[in-house]
């Protein structure tokens, strides 16, 4: 689904990514282990173009997304992110949080269909009886759009037990739930995968169990996730690939069982034996 | 005292039995009218600068428009707002062939100039929103500017508030100068109650008591909502 060819990343003089490549397929749950500093962060960011990378490409269903010329947005409405700050809407309740992307991103798609329509009545008014072209059909309203999100950002909150606080403020709810309603925001999108940037660091060790546990029940949906993390369990019980990550270099790439028992790189041998 | 009595007697004669009452509500209204129409379109162009000067500037056209926006602000802020108004009434307006009253004149050189003031303060107030939350509102898809208006704008305006009610009030005491392109405003009209009878003290008494009264209102206003605003924290 995605493929990773030869990635590069610049800013200025420091070269933190040095040629990465790597092929994600549908449904995998990679973990990228490394050092601070080892340019995990940034490979991630590059994936969705948050950064955009300075060499290589990146393949995400057949499009080329590091081309300039690709409108973006389109690609990252199927790319979900988490970050490690949450970066809630501070100015909407939780429930418009969910909404906001599905609602408008469609109520968009519903005017650029009128205005098409509203295209063809016109030529049509220069087209004799037998050659008039027929109206794109409209099979929503904008009522109907915020229902349908309504009800669907009611069913995500659901699913992690916050439907009481669907109209409070961001700043009301702790870090654990911030991160989870994040999660679900991705979610409503309906994305292809999901791209999660060290989504525990900044929780308090009583809240990453919520947040991961949220993640596993993703995992077993079968959506496909990328996942920097510092929690090797987490990562030895759910990833079906580690990648670790060291000066920009992709130095190991196996399974979690062979990954933490038997590594092979003398880097990861030493990084392991300092964490683990 | 006495003497004074005579005066406010004088004022009160000119200012009801002679009709100096219209004047005063009609230069009241032109105040109010550049003031609020100024702000107005300061706020509308300030924003606009404001957004083109953080755009991320890898490509041509944000750096040809950055560097006009900074050229504007340098010109409005750089020149006082009375040679501002003449150089528009007198030079610029005559050379295109347009044809404006003076309050018409007014509303556009005070917008244009705390446009320059406000693109500054709106500036501050986008840096100082998170930039996490336009990272999180391009991550699910939305456009720059979509991101811009929905999240990172009203978030900023909530914090420069407070300076915003500032411009307002700076706004309002600097309309005082219109009166060099010949428009009617509060200044104006006690000027006019005042040389009729030679007897200035007590008009410019009563001139200022409206000012202080205006901004009080002003302020009053922007405390209210600046209250408003604030419900989505919890520092209240």
């Amino acid at each position: 689904m995605i493929d990773v060819i030869n990635l590069e990343k610049k800013f200025g003089n420091n070269k933190v990514l040095n040629g990465i490549s790597v092929t994600i397929n549908k449904g995998d749950i990679i973990c990228v282990i490394g050092p601070s500093g080892s340019g995990k962060s940034t490979f991630l960011r590059c994936l969705n173009c948050m950064e955009d990378p300075t060499g290589g490409q990146i393949i995400f269903n057949g499009v080329d997304i590091t081309d300039f010329k690709v409108d973006i947005n389109i690609h990252r409405r199927k790319m979900g992110m988490v970050f490690q700050h949450f970066n809630l809407f501070n100015n909407k309740t939780v429930i418009q949080n969910i909404m906001l992307a599905p609602v408008y991103v469609q109520c968009q798609d519903l005017k650029k269909t009128k205005h098409k329509n509203n295209l063809i009545k016109f030529t049509n008014i220069f087209k004799s009886a037998n050659k008039k072209k027929e109206l794109l059909p409209i099979t929503t309203s904008k009522a109907q759009i915020k229902q349908e999100a309504r009800e669907q950002a009611l069913n995500l909150l659901k699913r992690i037990g916050l439907e009481d606080k669907a109209d409070v403020y961001p700043s009301t709810l702790s870090g654990g739930q911030k991160q989870r309603v994040a999660i679900i925001r991705s979610l409503a999108m309906n994305p292809e995968v999901i791209l999660f940037d060290e989504p525990t660091s900044a929780l308090d060790p009583e809240m990453v169990g919520e947040v991961l546990d949220l993640m596993k029940s993703l995992a077993q949906d079968g959506m496909t996730m990328i996942i920097v993390t510092h929690e090797m369990g987490f990562a030895k019980e759910v990833a079906n690939r580690v990648l670790f990550i060291d000066e920009g270099l992709i130095l190991e790439s196996a399974a979690p069982k062979e990954f933490f028992e038997n590594p092979k790189h003398p880097r990861l041998k030493e990084f392991l034996s300092k964490v683990l | 005292m006495g003497n004074f009595e005579v005066k406010i007697n004088t004022f009160i004669e000119n200012f009801i039995t002679y009709n100096g009452y219209v004047k005063v509500i009609d230069g009241l209204k032109n105040t109010l009218l550049i003031a609020v129409s100024g702000l107005i379109i300061g706020i509308l162009i300030g924003t606009l600068i404001a957004t083109v000067r953080v755009i991320p500037k890898y490509k041509l056209l944000p750096r040809i428009l950055n560097g006009f926006c900074s050229f504007y602000v340098s010109l409005f802020r750089g020149t006082p707002i009375v040679v501002q108004l003449l150089v528009f009434y007198y030079v610029l307006l005559p050379l295109m062939g347009i044809n404006i009253t003076p309050v018409n004149v007014s509303i556009l050189v005070f917008g244009l100039n705390s446009g320059a003031y406000i693109s500054e303060t709106m500036r501050s107030g986008i840096m100082s929103v998170d930039s996490g939350q336009m990272e999180a509102g391009r991550a699910v898809g939305l456009s720059f500017s979509t991101t811009m208006m929905k999240i990172v704008i009203p978030q900023a305006v909530k914090n420069i508030l407070p300076t915003l009610g500032n411009e307002f009030i700076a706004l309002i005491k600097e309309t005082s100068v219109v009166s060099f392109v010949g428009a009617l405003d509060l200044y104006v009209a006690f000027n006019n109650i005042g040389s009729s009878s030679y007897e200035f003290m007590v008009p410019y008494l009563v001139m200022a008591m409206i000012y202080i009264v205006l901004v009080l209102i002003i302020s009053a206003g922007i405390k209210i909502m600046e209250r408003s605003l604030r419900k989505s924290d919890r520092r209240n």
